[in-house]
């Protein structure tokens, strides 16, 4: 999971009682602090020195040794033409995006190709409440209320 | 029929069947160079090397009978490393030949180091060169790729019928070569180019046209 160390830091979890439009505003300008204050400690955590994955099997080879080993240029010719094949299996793995879960399914039939890729989308869901929280305003007030709903349009077109 | 098991998977088969046959049959992945199933086995590749828990050493299975429970493992730690170690032998003298070789992305030799050898070399001598053999006008050969499988050898010798072909040398002389030197003038020589498992015999009208 990508969220090793999230009990070694510390952060506000930003709430609001309101719960109109501006609250909404309000909270992800909050939020971006946040994740500012989240950035600067992690950042502070950082080991010193080359960071670097020695796995050629699952990372590109370096120039330089591909010139004189076979082994190098192999493993250099399938990562750039076929790729890196994955187990026989599949996956769920969701990472907290700025407007709620993002997730993707990923399956693999042992390929170096997603047998199915699917993407859950924070926005998506998002936009199911338009109904409830549009009830009794007007036209015009739709456009405020999606807009601090904060929703991506490419993620809900499908 | 004999019981035994691969990976401990039990299994009931028949006992002529060689310990590869069983692995096909069972999706059990050995690789294999040498071993062909349309040809006679030969042996001498030594990459489809298994580990049988009774035996000392570690068993080819293109060349080894099924025995009553026997008990195989293909993906032991020795045995991976006989493999990668065999790999190495075979890529020490193999040129850099990937990018302007024909049978880049369909090279048994590509897609067996990337599943079972090292992932960097550790050679840095000088490498064989063995002089081209004229084929004809259909076979390409380079036979500086060439990896010893002898499929080519044996068929010739078994399907084709024609003796001209064989191994000279030893070790790192080692080379294919024609006893009779005369072009291959068999009607079904083109074959040997899909045997081929490496880049030594491609096709000569189609070369550089397109990749796999």
């Amino acid at each position: 999971m990508p969220y090793d160390i999230y009990d070694t830091l510390k952060w506000n979890i930003v709430v609001s009682s309101n719960g109109d439009c501006f609250d909404r505003y309000l909270l992800r300008i909050y939020e971006m602090r946040e994740s500012l204050q989240l950035i600067m400690q992690v950042i502070n955590m950082l080991p010193k020195g080359q960071v670097f994955n020695t796995d050629k099997k699952i990372f590109s080879v370096s120039k330089t040794s591909m010139r004189y080993s076979m082994e190098s240029l192999i493993h250099h010719f399938k990562f750039y033409t076929e790729g890196v094949s994955l187990p026989k299996n599949y996956l769920y793995l969701a990472v907290e995006a700025p407007k709620g879960e993002f997730g993707i399914f990923i399956s693999s039939d042992g390929s170096a190709k997603p047998y199915r890729c699917k993407i859950k989308s924070p926005g998506f869901f998002h936009l199911q409440g338009l109904n409830i929280m549009a009830v009794n305003h007007l036209i015009a007030d739709v456009v405020t209320i999606i807009g601090t709903q904060d929703i991506v349009f490419g993620e809900i077109d499908r | 029929m004999v019981n035994m098991s691969i990976n401990d998977r039990e299994m009931e088969v028949y006992n002529t069947y060689t310990i590869l046959q069983v692995s096909v049959v069972y999706n059990e992945e050995v690789p294999r160079f040498c071993f062909h199933e349309q040809l006679s086995i030969a042996g001498n590749c030594r990459i489809c090397l298994i580990e049988e828990m009774k035996s000392l050493k570690l068993l080819i299975a293109c060349a080894t009978n099924v025995v009553s429970d026997m008990a195989i493992f293909t993906e032991t730690n020795k045995v991976l490393k006989a493999r990668e170690a065999v790999l190495e032998f075979l890529l020490i003298n193999h040129p850099l030949d990937c990018p302007i070789c024909d049978q880049g992305g369909e090279c048994d030799l590509q897609d067996i180091t990337n599943l079972y050898g090292a992932d960097i070399g550790r050679f840095y001598e000088y490498k064989r060169f063995v002089l081209n053999k004229n084929c004809g006008v259909f076979i390409k050969t380079l036979m500086n790729r060439c990896i010893h499988c002898t499929r080519c050898v044996r068929f010739a010798i078994d399907i084709a019928g024609i003796d001209i072909l064989g191994v000279v040398s030893r070790g790192n002389l080692m080379e294919i070569g024609f006893y009779i030197d005369v072009l291959i003038n068999s009607e079904i020589s083109g074959n040997i180019i899909d045997l081929c498992p490496v880049g030594a015999l491609t096709a000569k009208p189609y070369a550089f046209v397109s990749r796999s």
